[in-house]
């Protein structure tokens, strides 16, 4: 017999009802995993600790993403007599100052972890607030600003909405299920799939232009001028400082550019910085800002390609494999 | 207030209920109403309270001397009385600056004021409503309504006071008058509108919203690929928020038994600008074309004039603007043109077959370029960026950007899919038929794609008009 108007208006509400319940369980349950989700940086820090422990992290924005390539910077310390490692990219675009100081707390204390690069750029130098955080009520706010930060303390499937995004949608399905097959460089839907897939695309030297490129070097001279940027050197420096506690051997870098011009990003301020930031943390900051590599090398003004990324990464680790500390932490016994 | 606030469902249960409770009784049930509909419109601003009141006072009076003794000048004095406001608040201030610029052209300085930029919600709309009202009881179609809140709530019910759909006083003030039953089926699909209006706002226009307003915000360095995808963008979103709020408006009639007219019928599957007309804002061009192109004459005489002045006025309604009117006066043209072919091809007496098959697909395409065309005069913010934004879209150099946004072409080829799909679940009689689990399943996703993308929130476009 078919129901009447009023019994499917009864079922229709109370199923909806049930719909919203059920989602509020699932997100109670799995919220770390839904909040994981709900950010490329809590889904990349996500990512990391599913494939923990990692002998190598990089820390940047999508530059990083782009250069530091772990296949090709692990086959290269391997061909210098490196044993078996591992590394993992952590790096975000649009990766802030912010971002890199909470995702460098949380691995700080990462087991198994040797060696962390972390980007210097204008970009990561960037402060700005986080993009996951709740701000604040307002003492005037409105109705609806106080309707919703009342959810948002006592739902979990108010609190973790952004998971239903469709970008979302999407790093639950990868973080949930792929996870282990990611090395952290997969930025667009293609590359998730190449690497879900197991078909990461992987350069010969050969492939390689003669080009060469070593950081520059900043004397201790110009540390004494650095103090436009003091509070980001302050942050840089409990980052690398917190590394330290742990015996993790953490280097900075700022990415190569495809047109340095006559100073580079390497400009006087910038190298100042770097002066300043060796000479409070003692770590070594590599400044490949005027490099000159082929215009190939990169997929626009500041990021490299593929194949320039996977040179760049080589370039990186016979930098590793040069420097004493980090050859010994990462157990290479011959440097030629 | 906008409907997907918790304002507003804060503001709707309890009206909802004292209605319901009270149908008994129409002071009770009206005045919840009424209520409710000042509530809504005060929350925004209110001051234009007072207008909305004192056109409601006005135009009550109008209405029953109107029909104690019918009268031409009377009809011009209440008519011209609503079109100064409208005036007044909408258009002042543009006519006001044109004059100074003109007065600055030929080398005069023009003492005129810098007026307020105060533009009262739903403006246009409650004054075509009650403009319509008025020559309708003058042409004796409807009697004057007697009871002052029936009347009131006619004006201002909030479900469609500030974008429509634009009510006919026969059609919506019967409803009003007539104790209603309530009507479990009714209320179900009403429950349905409201929610698949609110996934069309959020999860679709306002989505959309970020690219279009990407394009726009420097058209001069735009790719001729991103320019295409920017206005595709907004062609979507415009349609999607305002189809978005109509099914809203609907939902909420329906939730209070009251019958709110469909205000869009898959317009961007139209082979001609008529049929695209008579599928967009359905409600706004059934009033010009009865309120305005017949009286000037319709198909009868002077076509191309009547049918150019009445999309001229329609452009002006949506907006204080040279690219409004321009915007308007091409429709115009383009309607007339297309009259003038039908004939040419038909003869007067026969319309023609509608195209079918690839035939139409063709049609569909040209006529949904053609009005994208046209959108950009509507979304620029002025003229010039408007030129500079076609210039990118039809001019070289022709240059790609390689990629699209994943989530703009995905939600662009979900709309063009699914709109078919959408439009027939929202009738009420297809949707009551459906199973449970089908009805349940159809919300839901709507309700987490609203949950999803909800956060900042965003004013109805057509607000603005």
């Amino acid at each position: 017999m078919p129901a009447s108007p009023s019994a499917k208006l009864g079922i229709y509400v109370l199923a909806l009802l049930g719909v919203t319940a059920t989602l509020e369980l699932a997100c109670r349950h799995w919220q770390p995993l839904f909040r994981a989700a709900s950010h490329r940086s809590l889904f990349k820090a996500a990512l990391l600790e599913r494939r923990l422990p990692q002998d190598i992290v990089f820390f940047g924005t999508s530059r990083t993403g782009e250069a530091l390539r772990p296949g090709a910077l692990l086959a290269e310390l391997s061909e210098r007599g490196a044993p078996p490692l591992s590394a993992y990219n952590v790096s975000t675009p649009y990766s802030s100052l912010d971002i890199l100081q909470v995702a460098a707390q949380r691995f700080s204390t990462a087991p198994g972890m040797k060696v962390a690069v972390i980007e210097i750029s204008d970009d990561q130098l960037h402060r700005n607030s986080l993009p996951w955080a709740t701000e604040p009520l307002a003492a005037d706010a409105d109705i609806d600003a106080r309707a919703a930060a009342w959810l948002q303390a006592h739902s979990a499937l108010f609190a973790e909405r952004k998971v239903f995004v469709l970008n979302s949608l999407g790093r639950l399905g990868v973080v949930a299920l792929f996870g282990h097959t990611l090395d952290g460089t997969e930025e667009f839907g293609t590359d998730y799939v190449r690497a879900i897939l197991g078909q990461s695309r992987r350069y010969e030297p050969s492939a390689f232009q003669a080009v060469d490129c070593r950081p520059r070097p900043d004397g201790p001279l110009l540390a004494a001028a650095g103090e436009d940027l003091a509070a980001e050197r302050d942050i840089y420096a409990g980052i690398a400082r917190a590394f330290a506690e742990r015996g993790v051997e953490a280097a900075f870098y700022i990415p190569p550019v495809r047109d340095p011009g006559p100073e580079g990003e390497g400009r006087p301020a910038q190298r100042a910085f770097n002066a300043a930031l060796q000479a409070a943390t003692g770590r070594p900051v590599w400044d490949f800002s005027d490099c000159r590599l082929p215009p190939e090398y990169f997929r626009d003004a500041t990021h490299l390609s593929h194949l320039g990324g996977s040179h760049f990464s080589r370039m990186v680790a016979r930098q590793m494999a040069e420097d004493a500390r980090f050859a010994r932490g990462l157990g290479l016994h011959a440097v030629p | 207030m906008l409907f997907h606030s918790f304002a507003f469902v804060a503001l709707l249960i309890p009206t909802l209920l004292v209605y319901w409770l009270a149908a008994g009784s129409r002071t009770v049930r009206l005045g919840a109403l009424l209520a409710a509909s000042m509530v809504f419109y005060a929350y925004h601003h209110w001051p234009s309270l007072f207008l909305l009141l004192g056109t409601i006072a006005v135009n009550y009076t109008a209405a029953r001397f109107q029909e104690r003794r019918r009268s031409r000048p009377l009809l011009a004095g209440v008519v011209l009385f609503d079109l100064s406001l409208l005036f007044w608040f909408k258009y002042a201030g543009f006519v006001s600056s044109q004059l100074v610029l003109l007065a600055a052209a030929v080398g005069l300085r023009l003492p005129l004021p810098e007026l307020s930029p105060w533009l009262p919600l739903g403006i246009s709309f409650f004054t075509f409503q009650v403009i319509a009202y008025q020559v309708d009881v003058y042409r004796g179609t409807v009697p004057a309504e007697r009871s002052l809140l029936v009347f009131a709530v006619f004006k201002s019910f909030f479900a469609q006071l500030i974008a429509g759909p634009i009510v006919r006083a026969k059609d919506f003030l019967p409803q009003l008058r007539e104790r209603p039953r309530f009507d479990p089926a009714r209320f179900h699909h009403g429950l349905f509108l409201f929610f698949a209006g609110m996934a069309l706002k959020i999860g679709l226009a306002d989505v959309l919203r970020e690219f279009a307003d990407e394009a726009f915000r420097d058209p001069a360095n735009l790719p001729t690929t991103d320019a295409w995808l920017g206005i595709y963008a907004f062609a979507v979103q415009l349609f999607s928020d305002f189809w978005g709020y109509s099914t809203m408006a609907r939902g909420l009639g329906e939730l209070f038994g009251l019958e709110l007219p469909v205000n869009f019928d898959l317009p961007y599957l139209s082979a001609s600008l008529q049929e695209f007309w008579r599928r967009w804002h359905i409600t706004l061009s059934a009033w010009f074309r009865d309120y305005v192109y017949i009286p000037l004459g319709g198909n009868r005489a002077h076509r191309v004039r009547n049918a150019v002045v009445t999309m001229t006025l329609a452009g002006i309604w949506h907006g204080a603007g040279w690219s409004f009117i321009l915007w308007g006066a091409i429709h115009g043209a383009w309607l007339a043109l297309e009259g003038a072919w039908r004939n040419w091809r038909h003869g007067e007496a026969r319309p023609g077959t509608p195209p079918t098959g690839w035939g139409r697909v063709v049609r569909v395409l040209a006529v949904f370029h053609g009005v994208c065309l046209l959108w950009v005069l509507f979304r620029a913010p002025s003229l010039q960026v408007a030129l500079v934004y076609l210039s990118r879209l039809l001019l070289p150099p022709y240059t790609g950007h390689g990629s699209v946004p994943e989530t703009l072409a995905i939600w662009l080829i979900g709309f063009a899919l699914l709109q078919g799909f959408l439009t027939r679940a929202l009738h009420r009689e297809r949707f009551l038929a459906w199973p449970s689990w089908a009805q349940v399943g159809l919300t839901s996703a709507m309700l987490i794609v609203a949950l999803g993308y909800g956060g900042q929130k965003y004013d109805f476009v057509y607000f603005a008009f």
